[in-house]
């Protein structure tokens, strides 16, 4: 990591890390609970990273694994099937300094697919690698694997079943997870992992593998995840979109919304992201009733003033009913 | 093969990757675009989907010819990617973008992957924001070059950013292409066109050859739609009459 750069002086030093499970249009709140309380122990595992000085890859590759570990979640374990009844998933690591990014579409079988991502990144010369060439990657470097029973639960099954029979859902469909994180050294890295959508075609690729699509990283501007609709998020470029915004001068919070916005106007698809900038700046939006969401530092727009947001986590899945805990 | 179709009315797009067998991967993307609820589809998918469609298929010795026999032996010979790309522009994406009567814009772009890839390596060509991009409220863009850089970077979403701040297609392409060369150490080359009609063409690269009929490039004041512009850098131009 370019530990030296000439904007470590001027930079807050204090780490950040934001988390999301996912957008929903649930009715559901004990879901919605159950993801929230995901987001919270997944920040709390990027951030004790973070506070031992580890990187901001780091830091946003264990708080998604966590979150793949998690059948909350439609990322590994708990991932949603395609119209085949099969698990393919998608996960995408980017880092800041050197705009280098891992992206992995349309796995099978590996447990954590974040951290194939992150071999694409650091131990390949490509940016993405189809579903087979990741898991002869994977295999090369003995990461776990797990048989097809594993990745389903109940909740899937019971979600396959009722995309079959077009019942209404009690969870929607679009959640990828994902992390940003500004680590002690001012770099920022963003991770997303994906089941993917429920039903969908086998060999669909998510705009989760996609960098400037499900997520997109650079320390001149910003660092962002993106979850929702993923067909919209690819025709718009939606983290690319925000990243430029923020190198317009806009805050990540406002680059948030305007984006998102654009994206509705556009496509009529709904979403969320998160959004960290190398100063510390938060965003968090979406266009969704909730997006479950968990955040241990930097500055929002919505915080009141002289609080220091590193000694809590705040956690909830809207803007209105947040929860915050001492860490 | 990995290829890509976006149109600018609708921002609807249909990419593959990693492809085989069928003739023509780019009329597999258009499908994708217009019988597909999805954007982006895998390898088995879109083969899948261009036989229930009827698509030409190929054997696989029509795909390889005596030049790419070649090119895959300089590379095993010097062993480097980096002095592969530098040599002769190994990054040999193909591309087109165009302006109708409507005034709609599209973009389509297709490849066979950089030389020797790692087998499953993924094309920028495929992704809509890198390879290509299609907005009619800004501009249609294809690019080519060093793919792990376009993607990184986003190029082609780039340059509609630019051209949606209010800068010309020509500029905005400069301005992405010397971006991507300082931000990522990546060279390359794009090709771009905005709703009235004005032009944008640059490489970073020493030769990127192109074709261009109608539509305003650089200092020209009139639309010319009656000849033909060809070459394979910027300075010897060759014009025929249509």
């Amino acid at each position: 990591m370019n530990v030296d750069s000439p904007q470590n002086t001027a930079l807050n030093k204090q780490p950040v890390i934001i988390v999301h499970g996912g957008i929903s249009d649930a009715l559901e709140t004990w879901y919605m609970q159950w993801s929230a309380l995901g987001t919270k122990q997944a920040a709390a595992a990027g951030y004790r990273v973070l506070q031992n000085g580890g990187t901001c890859v780091d830091a946003v590759v264990n708080a998604v694994k966590t979150m793949e570990d998690n059948p909350a979640f439609n990322a590994g374990r708990g991932s949603l099937s395609n119209e085949e009844g099969q698990v393919e998933m998608h996960a995408l690591v980017m880092r800041g300094d050197t705009c280098n990014c891992g992206g992995v579409s349309g796995i099978k079988g590996v447990k954590n697919p974040v951290d194939v991502a992150h071999l694409v990144l650091e131990h390949s010369h490509h940016s993405l690698l189809n579903g087979n060439a990741s898991l002869e990657l994977a295999r090369r470097f003995g990461l776990e694997e797990k048989p097809p029973e594993y990745f389903k639960t109940d909740m899937t099954r019971k979600r396959l079943q009722q995309r079959r029979t077009f019942e209404e859902p009690f969870y929607s469909d679009h959640n990828a997870v994902g992390a940003v994180a500004l680590d002690c050294h001012g770099n920022v890295a963003c991770a997303t992992s994906s089941g993917g959508i429920s039903i969908q075609s086998a060999g669909r690729i998510s705009d989760c593998a996609i960098a400037g699509s499900g997520g997109f990283a650079d320390n001149s501007s910003v660092a962002v995840v993106a979850t929702g609709h993923g067909d919209s998020i690819l025709n718009v470029n939606l983290s690319r979109l925000i990243s430029i915004h923020v190198e317009n001068g806009m805050s990540p919070q406002e680059a948030s919304q305007k984006s998102l916005e654009y994206m509705w106007r556009k496509t009529s698809g709904r979403g969320g992201v998160i959004s960290l900038d190398p100063g510390g700046r938060v965003g968090i939006h979406f266009t969704t009733p909730k997006m479950s969401w968990a955040r241990i530092g930097g500055e929002s727009p919505y915080d009141s003033r002289n609080i220091s947001t590193n000694n809590f986590i705040q956690f909830g899945f809207d803007m209105v009913n947040i929860s915050a805990e001492k860490l | 093969m990995h290829a890509l179709v976006m149109r600018g009315d609708t921002c609807d797009m249909g990419g593959c990757l990693c492809v085989k067998h069928v003739k023509n991967p780019v009329k597999a993307a258009r499908l994708i675009l217009d019988e597909s609820d999805y954007c982006l589809l895998s390898a088995e998918a879109t083969l899948q989907v261009a036989r229930q469609h009827g698509l030409e298929e190929r054997p696989l010795e029509y795909f390889i010819t005596d030049v790419s026999r070649q090119k895959k032996k300089n590379y095993e010979d010097s062993r480097s990617i980096q002095k592969d790309f530098d040599k002769r522009g190994e990054h040999d994406t193909v591309g087109a973008v165009a302006l109708d009567c409507l005034g709609n814009l599209a973009c389509a772009t297709s490849t066979g992957g950089r030389n020797v890839p790692m087998v499953g390596r993924v094309s920028d060509s495929s992704i809509c924001g890198s390879g290509g991009f299609a907005d009619n409220n800004s501009v249609a863009v294809s690019t080519t070059g060093d793919g792990e850089a376009i993607m990184k970077v986003n190029l082609a979403r780039m340059i509609s950013m630019y051209v949606e701040q209010g800068m010309s297609p020509q500029q905005a392409t400069i301005k992405s292409l010397n971006h991507m060369k300082a931000r990522v150490g990546g060279k390359g080359g794009a090709i771009s066109v905005d709703g009235s009609g004005r032009v944008g063409v640059h490489f970073t690269t020493q030769n990127m050859s192109w074709a261009r009929i109608g539509g305003k490039f650089q200092n020209e004041t009139t639309y010319s739609n009656d000849c033909v512009q060809f070459g394979t850098d910027c300075t010897n131009i060759r014009t025929e009459k249509i």
